[in-house]
């Protein structure tokens, strides 16, 4: 397959799993929330994470974004093999590489529509209020720049953490139901938003249970139980 | 550039202010503890003068006599008072045994009753004598102190003795209840008693403040300073002085010891757990790629700005706490402790630092995706 | 249903409660240790403070006046009444009976005493004493005596026995003045008496020699007779009421007077017990030792005071923190129809159920740690008080109701929605 073929070069690859596995613990005993994934994700590529509850997706996007440890198996994004990095290394690679869209949006409550974004730069380097003012504008949120947290809608609440995803332009997007939370209309808007920055060349790696959605991807996982049941180009049927 | 305005600085104060009630709680505990250690360490401090003090209700600790019979040399109060120091106090005492009209003995005392009313405040005196009518003009009878006992004695308010061949006249212008050796004599100013029986003062009672030790030296000077005047401690004042303060001050250390401990771990339990209650903030600047340095500094920045502020809202208040009990409970002035000042500050930043670090260790160890999930 | 939930509510989240469990715990036991303590610092203190030695003088009511300077009297013995030494068992009759610690009777005299090598002869001041007397009442014994009285009394060698009336003690410095040493035997009188010890006290005393009472007796031909009488008792710190004239007042204040351990109501009734005695409280002492109780006793409940202000506080805060923690709860049970009413029933039995158990707990830790504190301080335990119990339980109850109530009330008084949208 592919994959295999990929794995080969190494290198080419934004993003290549192999044998992932993570397992929590539990009172039950080990719970194995994903088991030997291997897979590969091509610089710009759009990819959609598909599965029941239960299946794994958010283990392995919080694996990606470096906020998880795989229990075992390896993870290289951009040629570095993450699991070899020390902990500041960790962070450093983690505001460099990649930018998180949360399904709960995660904003600061205590700090403004503009300042979560600045909170994101200051993390990053520095601290730019111009450059910030325009990521908010371009998710036309320009005239809530003075607004907390509370005082967004939820639509303009992912609009902001879309935003401060953006604001240090990570090779990589990590998006964990970016629309779960959100109405048909605001759905529209980050749809057109994930669109633009898909084009614009952003490799974005996307969990859904929304077929509609994960049909504006390039390819899409089916996860179950923790394996990989199905890989497919967008639009085809899974083969079960 | 605006960056100046966005700083680690700016996220503690939004975030304080935010969480307004919480900043509140955690700012009144740490108030607390400061205001009770201030308050307790100036005390504690200031206890073993203060106790001190308040054995001068006994009176006077050191007596000087003149060996049998004689006087003391008139430089001799001059000479104590220089050794003893101004805040010792001193009376004299002269003694001489007189007779009544009908011929029965009584001792009358000669002293400086102003010096006398300061020291012996258990004397139980109808009315203290002014000043000035202690000095005697000649002729008039000289006002006299009569013990309750001594008063049986006397047939009348105006009565006259008589010591060695020479009689005086004298007015009862107050009367004198000890319960003691007092009770049977017949205080009168010095000045009509060596005028009278020309002899001076062959006793000074001395009381001089402080612990067993310093006594001791104070003694020893005394001796050495003037030969052939017998010195003696009360010894039965001394001793128990020394044990009776020593004991208070174990009970005040345990107290201090006791309080602190509980007003410390309620502090640092309430702040622990204002902390662990943000682990998702921490997750989430964690995932905006923040490093442990930055998370961590600002999570103990924010403890030790409201250590600073309780700390100098706590001295303060303690400081006045300390005041009050003083002016209430000593009568006497304690002044603020400035030493006190950075010792609490230090307990409070230590408290601080730890509640904020506790969680930190504990945020450290897990993953980031845990706690965002609300674990 | 309500209890269900107060039960599953109180044995999950474990964490959270064991803060204010924890703090309620502390605090309670602190302020049980600090109150206990206060209480009793003055009944310990006073045991400290009885070696001041005696505190009421009790002396024959018609005499003629004592004539005494710097502690040694002037007047010849002989002259004046006496008091009865029978007549002292009747002391441990009265009403504060147990108050009275101890008694020393005084017999002074003068005697001739003759160095026995030198022969060297002089009239000094003596003094009749008991030394380990035992007085008996009843069936109860009480040991009572000189020694105890003057506890800065300095012994080297050892007291003369009670009945002995061949022995004595020597002031030290009249033994120096003499060549005496303990052992030598001496001529009292003409008679051979061994000198058993002598006594260093820093006052008059050094210059006196001490004979068994019985001898004193003997020697003057007065038997049963004692000069006056010094009396140690627990005394309770003058206060408007003491200083009173019992005369003067109604019977019920006459009552209370009598029935308080004052110095003067002590010496009121030993005056009742020992006809033509007149007994006086020795206002040196008493008000000495009313100044020192009060002052450290007052220091102890300022302090008391202080860290039950400083407990309430802390626990307040550890309160409001630990229902702040639980708001999305609150939000959570308000959008499923629970009323405000049973919402805040709910939180507030949980609270007093907590702090009923910690304050109790709190309770014993405290009383534990007040007879620690009394055990290594004044070397005897403070008892466990009972009083204590409900004012520590209801303290708790107060102080974490007081401190949880304003998150609870508001967050209450919040819209549900906006409760749970508020992040953390």
């Amino acid at each position: 397959m592919a994959t295999i073929l990929q794995s080969a070069v190494g290198s080419e690859a934004l993003i290549h799993l192999h044998g992932l596995t993570r397992e929590y613990a539990s009172r039950a005993g080990a719970v194995r929330a994903l088991d030997h994934i291997s897979l590969t994700i091509e610089r710009g590529e759009w990819v959609a994470v598909m599965g029941p509850s239960g299946s794994g997706k958010s283990t392995l996007v919080n694996i990606l974004g470096c906020l998880d440890q795989p229990t075992s198996g390896s993870v290289r994004i951009a040629g570095t093999n993450v699991h070899q990095l020390s902990r500041q290394e960790l962070d450093r690679f983690r505001s460099e590489t990649i930018g998180f869209i949360f399904q709960q949006f995660h904003l600061i409550p205590y700090l403004t529509a503009l300042e979560n974004i600045l909170l994101a730069q200051y993390f990053h380097s520095m601290t730019d209020e111009e450059e910030a003012r325009r990521a908010l504008a371009s998710v036309g949120l320009g005239d809530r720049a003075t607004h907390l947290p509370s005082q967004l809608s939820g639509g303009e609440q992912q609009r902001v953490c879309i935003a401060r995803a953006l604001i240090n332009q990570p090779p990589i997007l990590l998006a964990d139901e970016p629309t779960g939370n959100l109405d048909a209309t605001n759905q529209e808007i980050v749809q057109e938003h994930l669109r633009t920055l898909h084009r614009a060349g952003h490799t974005i790696v996307m969990v859904t249970h929304d077929p509609e959605m994960a049909l504006l991807a390039d390819r899409i996982v089916d996860l179950h139980h923790g394996r990989i049941a199905a890989e497919r180009r967008a639009g085809v049927t899974p083969q079960k | 550039m605006k960056r100046a305005r966005f700083s680690l600085g700016y996220i503690v104060r939004r975030s304080l202010v935010h969480r307004r009630v919480r900043s509140l709680a955690a700012l009144l505990a740490l108030t607390v503890s400061a205001a009770v250690a201030t308050t307790l360490l100036t005390l504690y401090v200031s206890l073993n003068r203060q106790l001190h003090q308040q054995f001068r209700a006994f009176g006077a600790n050191i007596l000087l006599t003149a060996p049998n019979g004689s006087t003391l040399p008139p430089e001799t109060l001059a000479t104590v008072r220089a050794i003893a120091g101004p805040e010792s106090r001193i009376v004299p005492f002269a003694y001489a045994v007189a007779q009544t009209t009908t011929g029965a003995p009584i001792v009358v005392a000669g002293t400086d009753f102003t010096a006398a009313r300061t020291m012996d405040s258990w004397w139980q005196v109808s009315r203290w004598p002014d000043a000035a009518a202690t000095t005697t003009t000649v002729g008039s009878p000289v006002a006299a102190m009569v013990g309750t006992r001594a008063q049986n004695f006397l047939h009348s308010d105006d009565f006259s003795l008589t010591y060695n061949g020479r009689t005086l006249t004298l007015h009862t212008a107050a009367t004198l209840h000890t319960g003691a050796a007092e009770d049977s004599r017949i205080l009168i100013s010095l000045a009509a008693f060596t005028a009278w029986t020309g002899q001076g003062a062959s006793t000074l009672e001395v009381q001089a403040s402080g612990s067993a030790a310093q006594v001791e030296a104070l003694l020893h000077r005394l001796r050495a300073a003037l030969p052939g005047v017998q010195v003696h401690a009360v010894r039965q004042l001394v001793e128990s002085e020394g044990r009776i303060v020593d004991r208070t001050r174990s009970l005040m250390l345990s107290s201090l010891v006791l309080i602190a401990l509980t007003v410390g771990i309620c502090v640092l339990a309430t702040l622990t757990a204002s902390v662990l209650e943000r682990r998702r903030d921490f997750a989430i600047m964690k995932a905006l790629g923040s490093t442990q340095h930055q998370v961590a500094l600002l999570f103990l920045l924010e403890a030790a700005l409201l250590a600073l502020a309780g700390a100098a809202a706590g001295y303060l208040l303690g400081s006045l706490c300390a005041f009050g009990i003083g002016a209430w409970n000593f009568h006497a002035t304690i002044p603020p402790l400035w030493q006190a000042a950075p010792a609490v500050l230090l307990l409070n930043l230590m408290v601080a630092l730890l509640a904020a670090g506790l969680p930190m260790r504990i945020l450290r160890t897990m993953e980031p995706a845990m706690l965002l999930r609300g674990e | 249903m309500f209890f269900r939930l107060l039960v599953e509510s109180l044995v999950r989240q474990r964490r959270r409660k064991l803060l204010a469990a924890t703090a309620i715990l502390l605090g309670t036991a602190t302020v049980t240790a600090m109150l206990a303590i206060g209480a009793s610092v003055g009944d310990k203190l006073n045991q400290d403070l009885s070696s001041y030695g005696a505190n009421i003088l009790v002396t024959p009511k018609t005499d003629t006046l004592d004539v005494v300077v710097g502690g040694v009297s002037i007047r010849p013995a002989t002259a004046g009444s006496y008091l009865r030494e029978g007549d002292l068992t009747k002391l441990k009759g009265i009403f504060w009976r147990n108050n009275i610690l101890n008694l020393s009777p005084e017999l002074p005299l003068h005697v001739t005493l003759t160095q026995a090598q030198s022969s060297q002869a002089a009239t000094v001041p003596a003094l009749g004493l008991w030394f380990h007397h035992t007085l008996r009442y009843g069936t109860e014994s009480y040991p009572m005596g000189a020694p105890a009285m003057h506890r800065w009394w300095r012994l080297q060698g050892e007291w003369p026995a009670d009945s002995a009336l061949d022995q004595a003690a020597i002031g030290s410095a009249l033994a120096a003045q003499m060549h005496i040493a303990p052992g030598d035997t001496v001529m009292l009188n003409g008679e051979p008496v061994r000198i058993t010890g002598s006594v260093s006290s820093g006052d008059a005393t050094e210059r006196t020699l001490l004979l068994p009472l019985a001898l004193a007796q003997k020697i003057t031909g007065q038997p049963d007779a004692v000069r006056r009488v010094d009396v140690q008792a627990l005394t309770k710190p003058e206060d408007a009421l003491a200083r009173r004239n019992p005369d003067s007042l109604s019977p019920a204040l006459h009552d209370r007077w009598y029935c308080s351990p004052y110095a003067n109501s002590i010496a009121y009734q030993i005056q009742e017990a020992l006809p033509n005695a007149q007994a006086e409280p020795i206002r040196r002492i008493t008000q000495g030792e009313g100044t020192i109780l009060q002052r450290i006793s007052g220091l102890m409940w300022l302090v008391a005071l202080a860290a039950l202000l400083a407990a309430s506080f802390a626990v307040a805060a550890s309160m409001t923190t630990a229902i702040l923690e639980r708001k999305q709860e609150i939000g959570l049970m308000r959008a499923l129809g629970a009323s405000q009413f049973s919402v805040a029933s709910l939180f507030f039995a949980e609270t007093a159920f907590l702090s009923l158990l910690s304050g109790a707990l709190g309770y014993l830790l405290g009383s534990l740690l007040a007879a620690r504190v009394g055990r290594e301080i004044f070397h005897s335990t403070i008892a466990f008080n009972p009083v204590l119990l409900p004012a520590a339980l209801g303290l708790a109850l107060l102080v974490s109701i007081a401190g949880g109530a304003p998150s609870v009330l508001r967050t209450l008084g919040m819209q549900p929605a906006a409760v749970l949208r508020e992040d953390g």
